[in-house]
């Protein structure tokens, strides 16, 4: 049951304004009591007495006109006292027929009936006694017949007191009524207000102390909150507002318990991210510090290969400078045709010893380059069945001075391909040049196909010489550097030993393989084969097409 | 027939060339260094200049690059003859103007070839 503090207060205000009316209304009720008995007093006492007033006036004028009518002896004077007397008597029956209208009790009816009867007593021994003996009395002797009313008029003041006396004890009656009232209207007004004073004061005390104590509740609550400490609610009862406050505290405070737990929740969720994002950032920065060391180990080991280029290519034209010298001289000595033999034949020495000496150092730099990874590829389109002619041409010599032949084989299908075509001719010229230094009294073939190796479009040069063959165990370690088969073969045949495995090295770079088939004493086929799409697309600068490197040893 | 200006600062180099076109049958003429060849050049009009890269003072790239942007000497074709043979050498070579490049050790017969193809 819901009872709010307006209602408790109306209530408390509402027991008051019954009291009040309770009150007002006994009151009015006593005020009307004690009119009608004012009225009473004012219609019926005061015109009672004011009558009797009259009538012992009027009975005290009727004995003057008896005493008048025994001094007055003539006749004429006598009948003016009787019709004076005759009139009083009219007077009186008009007193009490007024009387008998203000009658108001039977007491007061049999007191004035008894007055009534006394009159008409007093009047007819007048009339038929008093008036009659007078006229019979001619002397003076009348004084016994006035005092023969007597009685009469006795028991008419005995009936006329009676009735005063009725009168005066309604009059003390009724205010004895007025004064009961005012007693019992002072007696109740006063109980009344005390007992409202007592309520209200009681109400008022005890509302006020409870909607004290539970606002005291309230506030210490507040403070708790305040203070941060969201345990425990008011769990207050009472339906009304401070009970609705309370329970909205207690929602309030239930919401803020449920959002310092969600807020502990993300902190503790933030904390979580952001030590994650430190360790995060940690790790960035350790990698971003691994990251500058891997740059400046790359820009030292770059600042290195570039300082190891720089003295290679110084190495390289410095060694050329006197081999030109030396192999200038001897060519000139030699065209000169001046030298005459055995000492001709020490000047080939020189010459092909020089020629070697610089593939040596051709080899040795293109090694260097391919273990420092500097081996720079151009792409470019080469004309293959030129390349077979060059090839052709330029193996004839070496081959003719074995008596060997040149065939070259290559279908009018095979035409342009994109590839490097310095590298790929360096390494065609170094296969092409063992198979004429193995190979005597033979034959020395170049052939040229379209092979796909899987989906890969590609196309193959095959070297094929009738030579003297590898053993199968020496096959594996061709392409090692320096692996010729043996050193008696290296003094006999001028070879770096370097040529095949920088072909291979060449040849891999292109994206291509190199083979070998042998046979001792048979000959042997190697193979090389480049993909006909390129691998990276490399950036031609065409250069090579351009300015071709005459005099580009093998 | 025109002749052929060899422009070297090495004595050995200079005189090898020279003698293989000689003996070939070709005119030559002989600069120590490419203020001299410029002069000559400018002189004579040479129907070839071969020229070395590397040499002390004026260098072969800049001089050749001298020569081909001359309006009366532009004409005349310019072949590098050198023992710096890496790429980047080549393509500067190429960029200054140089139609071929020859590399040292100088053959005999390479070197005919060329001269042949600028001098008839």
């Amino acid at each position: 049951m819901r009872f709010p503090i307006r209602a408790k207060l109306l209530g408390a205000l509402a027991i008051d304004l019954i009291l009040m009316m309770v009150l007002g209304y006994f009151a009015v009720h006593q005020m009307a009591t004690m009119n009608e008995r004012a009225v009473f007093i004012e219609r019926h006492t005061i015109p009672s007495l004011d009558t009797v007033g009259d009538m012992t006036t009027a009975i005290n004028r009727y004995r003057a006109r008896q005493l008048e009518f025994l001094i007055y002896t003539n006749n004429g004077d006598r009948n003016r006292i009787l019709d004076q007397m005759r009139a009083i008597e009219s007077e009186m029956s008009g007193y009490f027929l007024t009387y008998r209208s203000l009658i108001s009790s039977p007491r007061e009816q049999n007191q004035l009936d008894a007055v009534e009867a006394a009159w008409g007593e007093v009047v007819r021994a007048n009339h038929e006694r008093f008036i009659p003996a007078v006229r019979l009395v001619s002397d003076g002797s009348v004084q016994p017949f006035y005092s023969r009313m007597n009685p009469a008029y006795d028991a008419l003041d005995q009936a006329m007191a009676g009735l005063v006396q009725e009168n005066q004890r309604q009059a003390r009656a009724s205010l004895d009524v007025v004064a009961a009232s005012y007693d019992t209207a002072r007696t109740f007004i006063v109980f009344d207000t005390v007992i409202a004073i007592i309520i209200s004061a009681a109400i008022g005390l005890f509302l006020s102390a409870r909607i004290a104590r539970r606002l005291r509740r309230l506030v210490e609550a507040t403070n708790r909150v305040s203070a941060g400490n969201f345990v425990g609610s008011i769990n207050e009862q009472i339906r009304d507002e401070i009970g609705d406050l309370a329970r909205a505290f207690d929602q309030m405070l239930a919401s803020l318990r449920h959002q310092r737990s969600e807020l502990e929740d993300r902190n503790r969720a933030l904390q979580e991210s952001l030590a994650r994002q430190a360790q995060l950032m940690e790790e960035i920065v350790r990698g971003k510090q691994a990251e500058a060391e891997a740059e400046r180990a790359r820009a030292a080991a770059e600042a290195a290969s570039q300082a190891k280029s720089a003295f290679l290519a110084t190495m390289s034209h410095e060694l050329r400078t006197p081999l030109n010298a030396i192999l200038g001289y001897a060519q000139l000595l030699h065209l000169s045709k001046s030298v005459a033999e055995p000492h001709a034949q020490y000047l080939e020495r020189i010459l092909a010893s020089g020629r070697h000496l610089l593939t040596l150092i051709s080899d040795v730099l293109d090694f260097a380059k391919i273990e420092q990874g500097a081996l720079e590829l151009e792409y470019s389109q080469v004309h293959i069945p030129t390349l077979v002619d060059e090839l052709v041409a330029m193996t004839l010599p070496l081959a003719q001075r074995h008596h060997n032949q040149v065939q070259a084989y290559c279908p009018a299908e095979i035409d342009t391909i994109e590839t490097d075509g310095r590298r790929l001719r360096q390494v065609l010229i170094n296969l092409l040049g063992n198979a004429a230094k193995f190979t005597e009294n033979g034959t020395i073939r170049l052939e040229v196909t379209s092979a796909k190796r899987g989906d890969v479009a590609g196309i193959q040069f095959a070297v094929i010489d009738t030579g003297i063959g590898i053993p199968r165990d020496k096959q594996d370690k061709l392409f090692q550097p320096f692996s010729q088969i043996d050193s008696s073969v290296t003094r006999r045949y001028e070879g770096t030993g370097l040529g095949l495995a920088l072909s291979k090295q060449i040849v891999q770079a292109l994206g291509g393989t190199i083979e070998v088939e042998s046979e001792v004493g048979v000959g042997s086929t190697f193979t090389v084969w480049l993909p006909t799409i390129p691998v990276s697309t490399v950036a031609s600068s065409s250069l090579s097409s351009k300015l071709p490197l005459v005099g580009e040893p093998a | 027939m025109s002749f052929i200006l060899v422009v070297d600062d090495n004595f050995d180099n200079r005189n090898i060339i020279g003698q293989m076109l000689s003996f070939s049958g070709f005119k030559v003429e002989l600069a120590a260094d490419a203020h001299t060849a410029i002069k000559l050049a400018r002189q004579h009009r040479p129907g070839l200049i071969l020229m070395d890269l590397s040499m002390p003072g004026l260098d072969g790239w800049t001089a050749t690059e001298y020569i081909k942007r001359d309006p009366e000497l532009g004409q005349i074709p310019v072949v590098a003859v050198s023992g710096h043979v890496t790429r980047n050498d080549i393509e500067r070579a190429r960029q200054a103007g140089c139609v071929e490049f020859l590399s040292k050790p100088i053959e005999y017969e390479h070197l005919i070839s060329v001269a042949r193809r600028y001098i008839q």
